[in-house]
């Protein structure tokens, strides 16, 4: 029992890991209707942003991550305003949508590999970490920037989802753009601007993700590449276009890797969770609280 | 340099098979599976394992690269194509996750992470093709059959059915086509093809390892069928002749060697953005883009 509760718990760590980059891709589907994969390059852009800035060049911790938002929401709106604005405006077919964003991704990736190399990096020397600090709780011992995760993953989402989303013009704005595009025109949604503003709030919430689990784990090019998989399968799960759907989805997707990793082995994970994916998809091709219809039309 | 040049076209014609094959999916079928890239992988590995370790001949090993290949196609075609598109791009995307995981996870059958040297020459009968040259005519010559093949399918009553399910789902289910069976049957023909040359590739190198059928490679494919031209068979032929051709010409610029993969990427990445601006239907491709099918007038503005 103990060691499942401690199983469950870095469970829902991973999870929160998924959620924080599932969170940004989530918004930008279910608003501009764009597999936004460049998002995973940008989530990795902001690791390695705090890295240039603390770790190589002195700046403060405080001050590198207000650059690496900088940064993250630039190239996102920058993604967004110079590639799939102009080939929607032309009526690009999605599928050319799709490799045009895979082909931001790579060419991010690759900038990210030859201005920093392939290694994995960390934000501190390895000889500086003190041993991982870590609290009890119960039977469950979590180090501190895991604990942190978890819990900045709660916050984010609340914040986002039952602040952001509902309270305030732009967040309404969203919604309505997720629901029903025509009508939110019709009562006046300036959906272009509304979309940029949607690239900039799905930016700047990969960069809490990325530092965390920078901080953890360290960092490479691929980072936010290897996460895309489980969080799209997340945002599928819970329905497209549903934010707390993608919560539970990625939740849901870190408990099973955790449970999956430990009955049998790290390299049956993707595999357990492609099969759990299967299953809800076949079963309810709506999501958990998906309102988009998922079937195809036979 | 002769043989650079041998070597170079044997991969333009391996690659432009596996893009021919995805072609079917992409511009004929209108069907965006991110997987095609794990079917060119499980056609390597059958070969790889059956020569080396149950000493099969090459034609053998191939045959039962297909198999492995449609068998897989079929499970997650009829599991997958009752999805939507953006359903079936993410499951398709899950199952080329879970087969590179496979490969290098299932340590005993596929010795993991460290790949299979030693494959050894293509062997027909008594025959073994040693000269690069040979090999070379050989997978001509097989492109060649497959281009017929796809020729003859995609012109056939069949092909138009394809191409009918692409334009417009709602109205081919309305002259009473089968849509899932026509699904399922392109993507599985689509695997077989793409096994092939996998296990073309496989006896060329003779080497093969888990690492080279990941999204980044259905991604190469993608790019190689995109500029060449979607719906046209000679087209992405063309795009493995071009995105193989512009990296082995930088080569000659004498670039630092540990950068040359990261400016490939780039070198991909700009040809398809610049493909999208200027020419979406490819070089070859003779329609105007197809935009009114896109099916999501709500997000077009």
């Amino acid at each position: 029992m103990d060691l499942f509760l401690q199983l469950l718990a870095d469970g829902l760590v991973r999870g929160s890991n998924i959620v924080l980059l599932a969170l940004g891709f989530s918004l930008a589907l279910g608003v501009s209707g764009v597999f936004h994969f460049a998002h995973g390059a940008i989530y990795t852009l902001a690791a390695y942003i705090v890295y240039q800035c603390y770790t190589r060049m002195g700046v403060s911790l405080p001050l590198s991550v207000i650059v690496a938002f900088a940064v993250c929401i630039l190239v996102g709106t920058g993604v967004n305003q110079f590639l799939y604005k102009p080939l929607t405006a032309r009526g690009t077919g999605r599928l050319l949508l799709v490799l045009v964003s895979l082909g931001a991704l790579m060419i991010i990736q690759a900038l990210i590999s030859i201005i920093w190399g392939t290694n994995v990096l960390h934000f501190q020397p390895s000889e500086a970490v003190a041993p991982s600090a870590h609290i009890v709780l119960g039977p469950v011992v979590m180090t501190h920037v895991r604990l942190a995760t978890l819990l900045i993953c709660l916050g984010t989402f609340a914040l986002f989802h039952y602040y952001f989303l509902r309270r305030t013009r732009y967040g309404v704005a969203m919604r309505a753009l997720i629901s029903d595009p025509t009508m939110a025109r019709v009562v006046g949604v300036n959906q272009s601007w509304i979309i940029t503003l949607t690239y900039v709030t799905a930016s700047a919430l990969a960069v809490p993700g990325a530092l965390l689990i920078g901080w953890e784990e360290g960092f490479m090019p691929g980072s936010g590449f290897s996460l895309i998989l489980y969080s799209f399968q997340a945002i599928v799960i819970g329905g497209l276009g549903s934010i707390p759907g993608t919560f539970a989805g990625g939740m849901l997707m870190g408990i099973v890797a955790s449970l999956a990793h430990w009955k049998l082995g790290g390299q049956w994970e993707t595999a357990v969770i492609f099969l759990v994916f299967l299953v809800f998809i076949i079963a309810r091709p709506t999501g958990f609280f998906g309102y988009k219809v998922g079937k195809a039309e036979l | 340099m002769v043989d650079y040049l041998i070597t170079v076209l044997t991969f333009v014609f391996i690659f432009g098979l596996a893009a021919m094959s995805f072609d079917l999916l992409l511009g004929y079928a209108g069907i965006i599976s991110l997987a095609q890239a794990s079917f060119v992988g499980l056609g390597a590995y059958s070969s790889a394992l059956l020569t080396t370790r149950l000493g099969w001949d090459f034609i053998p090993a191939m045959l039962a690269g297909i198999v492995v290949a449609t068998a897989f196609g079929a499970i997650i075609a009829v599991a997958l194509l009752r999805l939507a598109g953006d359903y079936m791009m993410v499951g398709s995307l899950g199952f080329l996750f879970t087969i590179q995981a496979m490969l290098i996870g299932w340590e005993d059958v596929t010795r993991g992470t460290v790949g299979v040297p030693g494959i050894p020459f293509a062997r027909i009968g008594g025959l073994v093709i040693r000269s690069p040259a040979a090999y070379l005519a050989m997978v001509v010559l097989i492109c060649a059959v497959f281009y017929v093949v796809a020729r003859r399918l995609v012109r056939s009553p069949y092909g138009r059915n394809l191409q009918a399910m692409r334009d417009d789902e709602i109205a081919t289910v309305a002259v009473g086509k089968n849509l899932l069976g026509i699904k399922v049957s392109v993507f599985v023909v689509a695997a077989g093809m793409a096994a092939v040359s996998g296990s073309l590739y496989a006896h060329f190198v003779r080497f093969v390892d888990p690492y080279h059928y990941s999204l980044h490679d259905t991604f190469l494919l993608f790019c190689m069928v995109c500029l060449g031209g979607m719906a046209t068979l000679t087209g992405p032929y063309l795009g493995a002749l071009v995105l193989l051709g512009i990296p082995e010409a930088a080569r000659f610029l004498g670039l630092p060697t540990g950068i040359m993969g990261h400016i490939q990427d780039i070198i991909y990445g700009t040809a398809l953005i610049l493909v999208a601006f200027l020419r979406p239907e490819g070089l070859l491709g003779k329609s105007p883009a197809r935009t009114s099918t896109g099916g999501e007038p709500d997000h077009a503005r």
